[in-house]
């Protein structure tokens, strides 16, 4: 390995994969409840959710890290002013994991939605006459039934968070070692000049994208019949 | 005493509004209607699941809705064993973790009796063999039966089944028929049964409400009530009920409508897999029923059953002339047992046929259809 790629690179990688796979975590828990409450419940003001949800698809990543970076600085409404200690989000890991969760939160929350809308409310209903409380309707039903969508649905969060480059660059900086993640790191190499580097990562992060997608792909097919 | 049931409920359908009150104490209430009739929809919003339904729900005097006072018993809470058309299976689990899938708390009278009544709705319904089976695998019936134990094993305080043998053909259904009497006979909750098959009403009711447009149209005994919707109709099946009195090499004789032997009407059907003693019903298409005025000598037809004229409803196709069971000689007291006959119009005309008249009902021991008991396998 260490042959063909050099530490740096490994480093890009290995701090891609920590900062994809955080984000995933993080974003797990909200955008699986955010979706399966806007599948299931009728309530005042879920379309103007449903538009805040899909937002951050739509904005620049950079101006999202410019607000998560006004949000975090020393005067912010986050920063170490206001909450009494430093969150030590901004040019560390840990600001790079939250830009990506930002960024992908909302295709994990739409994907899980519509995971969730596949399944027939009726079942939810009889599982609750049958004496289970809607919350353990979810846990025995709802998320089982839902699971192969949204495994997807995680699959495409963590790969948007892979690719992440605008929000991050601006909340986490571009530090070898620290933040620099292969997109940073690709991003490095064009800015120095150094193209066939560029194109080794270039090359890595397409196979590292390609698999990715190729799981989750995978979980979307229909269950082959026994 | 409180009613066993009661129910006052509007819901807004896309064709009609469901405008529906009643009070029962039936041990079994018949829903009859066509489809379309709003059915499925009043026994969703019994079971809480149409949450636009306006109105009061009690079942032995307990609310479990009521939009006047904003009161709601959310659906865990209510005890309702619902079996839906569709039988709504959970597709992710087996047979057997579909059986358990309940969560109700035990029964303070019999508390640790949940394996027993597993061991008792499997038993009943046959499903031993089927327990590890994927639900994927179940043909129509036996998704019923398996959503029909489910239920039962949830011990509810209700049991509404939507048309549980509406997804299976004609002969499956006259086969699962006699596990549900068998059911009814075996539950001490209220069951609310819909159907659209007069048939099953009249085997397994003993009150029908019949809904069209989302209203009441007719409410009464179900065989009553079901002959008065059926004016329009070319055949309709008699449901008689009877104890088995002999059994011959090939058809056995049932006393229908008697206390005991001399009151009765004895009727031969073809023999089935019963008992002397045992209770069987079985149906009789209107249109096997032959009417003479005198007995006819020197037939093959087992039954020669003299009645008495009570109705005659003319109709296109044919007439439908209402007869009720008369024991013994003609002119002697007839009993509570009704039976159709089904002929033309010219065939009225001719033998005078009117109301009172005395005349004699022909027909075949095969043209008994056993409903119940169940036929041996």
């Amino acid at each position: 390995m260490s042959a063909l790629f050099d530490d740096a690179t490994l480093a890009a990688v290995r701090i891609t994969f920590q900062v994809a796979l955080g984000a995933t975590l993080l974003v797990c828990v909200p955008a699986l409840a955010l979706g399966y409450t806007l599948a299931r419940s009728r309530f005042f003001g879920k379309s103007a959710i449903e538009t805040l949800v899909a937002l951050p698809l739509v904005l620049p990543p950079t101006a999202i890290g410019y607000l998560l970076l006004a949000l975090f600085a020393r005067d912010g409404w986050l920063g170490p002013r206001s909450i009494g200690f430093d969150p030590g989000v901004l040019f560390t890991a840990r600001g790079a994991i939250l830009a990506s969760a930002v960024v992908s939160f909302p295709l994990v929350t739409r994907s899980a939605r519509a995971a969730f809308e596949t399944i027939d409310p009726r079942l939810e209903s009889m599982a609750k006459s049958l004496g289970y409380t809607p919350w353990r309707t979810f846990l025995a039903v709802s998320l089982p039934l839902a699971r192969r969508g949204l495994m997807a649905a995680l699959a495409l969060g963590f790969g948007r968070a892979l690719g992440e480059f605008g929000a991050t660059v601006i909340v986490a900086g571009n530090i070898p070692g620290r933040t620099q993640t292969l997109a940073l790191a690709i991003f490095n190499d064009i800015q120095l000049g150094d193209n066939s580097h560029a194109l080794t990562l270039v090359g890595l992060t397409t196979a590292i994208a390609f698999g990715v997608l190729w799981i989750s792909e995978r979980w979307l097919e229909p269950r082959a019949r026994k | 005493m409180k009613p066993a049931l009661a129910v006052s409920l509007r819901l807004s359908l896309a064709q009609f509004e469901l405008n529906v009150e009643f009070e029962s104490n039936a041990r079994c209430l018949g829903l009859f209607g066509p489809s379309g009739s709003g059915k499925t929809s009043l026994l969703e919003a019994i079971a809480g699941w149409r949450r636009d339904a306006r109105g009061r729900v009690a079942v032995a005097g307990h609310v479990l809705s009521d939009s006047a006072t904003g009161a709601r018993v959310p659906l865990h809470g209510r005890g309702i064993g619902y079996v839906p058309q569709d039988a709504l299976l959970f597709p992710h689990w087996n047979v057997e973790r579909n059986l358990r899938a309940h969560r109700r708390p035990q029964r303070a009278s019999n508390p640790g009796d949940a394996e027993g009544e597993f061991e008792r709705a499997v038993d009943m319904l046959g499903l031993g063999d089927l327990l590890r089976r994927s639900t994927d695998t179940l043909s129509g019936g036996e998704r019923q039966r398996v959503a029909l134990a489910r239920a039962l094993i949830s011990r509810p305080a209700l049991l509404l089944f939507d048309e549980p043998l509406g997804g299976v053909d004609v002969s499956l259904r006259r086969r699962i028929l006699p596990w549900l009497v068998r059911l009814r006979d075996a539950v001490d909750v209220p069951i609310v049964f819909v159907s659209h098959d007069p048939t099953e009403v009249q085997v397994l009711c003993d009150e029908v409400i019949a809904l069209e447009r989302g209203q009441v149209c007719a409410r009464g005994a179900p065989a009553a009530t079901l002959r008065a919707l059926f004016s329009r109709e070319e055949r309709f099946e008699n449901v008689l009920e009877g104890r088995v009195v002999h059994l011959g090499a090939s058809t056995a004789r049932v006393n229908v409508g008697g206390v005991d032997s001399s009151t009765g009407v004895e009727i031969h059907v073809t023999r089935g897999n019963f008992d002397v003693g045992q209770r069987v019903a079985f149906a009789l298409g209107s249109d096997d029923v032959l009417l003479a005025l005198t007995p006819p000598a020197g037939l093959s037809a087992r039954n020669v059953i003299p009645c008495v004229v009570e109705s005659i409803e003319v109709q296109s196709h044919g007439s439908r002339v209402d007869l009720r069971l008369a024991p013994g000689a003609l002119g002697a007291p007839g009993t509570l047992v009704q039976l159709s006959a089904t002929v033309s119009a010219e065939a009225i005309a001719q033998l005078g046929i009117a109301p009172g008249l005395g005349l004699y009902a022909v027909f075949k021991s095969s043209s008994c259809q056993l409903l119940s008991p169940q036929e041996r396998e």
